[in-house]
């Protein structure tokens, strides 16, 4: 399989990795930080044996993500899967106040994954056969006053993925979403989070392979989100708007 | 995104209480994971380093200020399958490490009890393994490594460059600065599998004799009935193994050989321990009747001829049974573990044994080794014999009965072992630690401002 990863570093994304590679597979890991970067692809080699390229990835270039993913694919070979694992969760308070903060969030989110997939779903659909598979996460499911603009980047993308399986239905490519939630990780550092509900990157790591294998659409990775925030979208407005969630 | 370069963060981390493995101390610290390692040296506060929390006591946190989780950098770097040199950064796990050097037919020359604890912590004990007479401790087989010191540069110390920072930081318990990618000399194997034979014998002389060094079986151990007194004392079982020919692996696994045995080291425990588990470890009776159906399922081993046995259950036997430390309960327990030289080692061993006895105190676990050369400073072994035992915290007079064994070990010219210690005073461990002025004319030239502190390192004025 050849398989690009984009935001390699992450520590789910090299939890999930450890996963899915085999001796049998390329893999193509993107990062913005290329010594952090090698060093993922170096380590991923020596622990599955699959070949592995680096290549430095900036979410936030946008005008050249169908360049970039034209070389990328060249460069593996061929393509039988994207796992899109970035994200950027920003700084809420600071998105409020300042516009840059706040258009960072959409960007990273929200227009980068559009502009990366997009050309990546073009290729697997003139073949006929692959997947994408994004990292989404349940802050899309209700706008909520913690982390609305990131929420909302990752709402787009939802509704962007939809759209894009919708399409590629037919044409024999899947398009999967994983709606995460609270996992320990470099970018949840610091988030107060009830212990019960939280998991680690191994485990949510685990689930992902298993949704991925599996024939769903979509996912919430854990489980018990999907009734948590199917009680979070149904709460009546009035009651809601008086929550600190 | 706080990590403890960045000041304005501390408040943002609130205090979290961690422990060793062994449970106690329990210690509120603000852990932060090590995200950058260049940035550690804008951190002008006194900080300890974790790894894998597997050593026992206090040697991994610092209670009010900040505690450096290096579990994130654990990638490979390199590994050079001709040479079995491997370079990694020291988040890695021992079991990680033999689990990519295994198939390659690899091995670390040195392993210690646990699977779980990480390069870093094993260069920072300087462990050693079931076969220190022949193969040293864990710093035997250390290349080089990268040490970020306290002013924020990094350097590269071996034998050869910086080597008083070398053997200032294997058994420096973390305390010189933190050691983030390491190059390690692998020994090669034939099989994922050890030969080993036991031996039963019926007293603590017997079980002497039975760990002296063997040319050809190079691991030995002994598991000793801790219950056992008067002239059955030291009764025990001694496990000696050494890596099997691929030969042998292929003709008593019935074709078995490198490639289809797929994992020589699991990655998950058989069982696992639930949190909250009562602490059935804690009733003497249990403790009694669980050491001696270990000892009878040792002895039932026995023999002649040799058996095959893998990585797991030769070397990590304990990793079997996950989280096995919550058996004691939430008061935790305290590991003791001493090295007497071989002059005095059958006085000493039966001395620790009947004072534990005399107070009414009693351990599930006890093993016994032998050990052999010196490495650094303050690396534990010495040519003699160790013995570790668990002791469960119930008893009141625990720690008076241990200050008073510990003195007399001191005396003996023996040593307690800094990653089990929890509790030692520091005037008992400068007396049993000859070389720490050595070791601390070291630590002031290259943190003069004692910014690596942990627990331990205060309580035995390593950092003060």
């Amino acid at each position: 399989m050849k398989i690009i990863i984009l935001g390699a570093t992450s520590t789910i994304a090299r939890e999930l990795m450890a996963r899915l590679a085999t001796p049998a597979d390329d893999f193509l890991l993107a990062a913005r930080n290329s010594a952090e970067g090698e060093a993922c692809a170096a380590d991923l080699r020596i622990r599955s044996g699959a070949r592995t390229i680096f290549k430095p990835l900036d979410a936030t270039a946008l005008d050249g993500h169908a360049a970039w993913m034209r070389a990328a694919i060249d460069a593996l070979g061929g393509l039988d899967g994207v796992i899109l694992c970035f994200g950027d969760l920003g700084d809420a308070g600071k998105a409020r106040r300042d516009w840059d903060e706040a258009r960072k969030v959409i960007e990273v989110n929200f227009t980068a994954a559009v502009a990366l997939l997009e050309p990546a779903a073009a290729e697997l659909e003139t073949q006929g056969k692959g997947y994408i598979l994004a990292l989404s996460s349940v802050a899309g499911e209700r706008g909520r006053q913690s982390n609305y603009h990131y929420g909302a980047a990752k709402a787009g993308l939802n509704v962007f993925l939809e759209g894009l399986a919708h399409r590629l239905a037919p044409k024999g490519v899947r398009v999967k979403i994983a709606k995460l939630g609270f996992v320990e990780t470099r970018m949840s550092q610091g988030v107060p989070m009830a212990a019960p509900l939280r998991t680690t990157a191994g485990k949510a790591a685990e689930k992902l392979v298993h949704f991925l294998n599996s024939s769903r659409q979509s996912a919430f990775i854990p489980w018990f989100w999907e009734p948590i925030m199917l009680l979070i979208r149904l709460l009546p407005t009035r009651l809601f708007n008086k929550t600190k969630l | 995104m706080p990590s403890p370069n960045v000041k304005e963060t501390a408040a943002s981390v609130p205090l979290t209480e961690i422990a060793g493995w062994g449970g106690y101390p329990v210690t509120a610290t603000r852990l932060v994971p090590l995200l950058d390692p260049a940035g550690l040296g804008a951190l002008r506060e006194p900080r300890a380093l974790r790894g894998n929390g597997r050593s026992y006591g206090d040697a991994a946190a610092l209670a009010n200020g900040w505690t450096v989780s290096a579990l994130p950098r654990n990638r490979f770097l390199a590994f050079d399958r001709e040479r079995g040199i491997l370079r990694a950064e020291t988040g890695i796990t021992v079991g990680e490490a033999l689990r990519i050097a295994v198939p390659a037919g690899w091995t670390l020359p040195v392993v210690p009890g646990t699977k779980h604890a990480t390069l870093g912590g094993c260069i920072a004990s300087d462990v050693h393994g079931k076969n220190h007479l022949e193969a040293g401790t864990f710093s035997q087989c250390i290349v080089s490594f990268r040490l970020r010191l306290a002013d924020g540069n990094e350097i590269v110390c071996s034998r050869e460059t910086f080597p008083d920072v070398f053997w200032a930081t294997c058994g420096g318990m973390g305390l010189t600065g933190y050691a983030s990618e390491v190059t390690l000399q692998l020994r090669p194997v034939e099989s994922p599998l050890l030969a080993t034979r036991s031996v039963f014998c019926c007293d603590l002389e017997a079980c002497l004799s039975a760990l002296a060094f063997d040319q050809e079986y190079t691991h030995s151990a002994a598991w000793v009935d801790g219950f056992a007194t008067g002239k059955k004392l030291g009764r025990s079982v001694v496990l000696r193994g050494r890596h099997a020919t691929a030969e042998e692996a292929c003709g008593m696994q019935g074709g078995g050989s490198m490639t289809t045995i797929a994992t020589p080291v699991s990655a998950s425990a058989n069982i696992e321990i639930p949190r909250g588990m009562p602490g059935i470890f804690l009733q003497p009776f249990a403790m009694r009747l669980f050491s001696r159906m270990h000892l009878a399922s040792q002895a039932r081993l026995c023999s002649r001829e040799p058996a095959l046995s893998t990585f797991d259950s030769f070397f990590f036997p304990l990793d079997a049974i996950g989280h096995w430390n919550r058996l004691y309960g939430k008061r935790g327990f305290v590991q003791h573990q001493c090295v007497l030289p071989s002059r005095t080692a059958a006085e000493g061993l039966r001395m620790v044994l009947e004072s534990l006895h005399g107070a009414g105190i009693s351990s599930f676990l006890a093993v016994l080794k032998a050990t052999g050369a010196e490495a650094g400073p303050l690396s534990f072994p010495l040519p003699g014999f160790t013995l570790a035992l668990d002791l469960p915290r119930v008893n009141p007079g625990l720690n008076g009965a241990l200050d008073q064994i510990d003195e007399r070990i001191a005396a003996l010219g023996g040593r307690i072992y800094l990653a089990k210690d929890s509790r030692m005073r520091a005037e008992t461990f400068a007396a049993m630690y000859p070389r720490l002025a050595e070791w601390l004319k070291t630590k002031k030239e290259i943190d003069p401002m004692n910014l690596w502190q942990t627990e331990l390192g205060r309580r035995l004025r390593l950092c003060a």
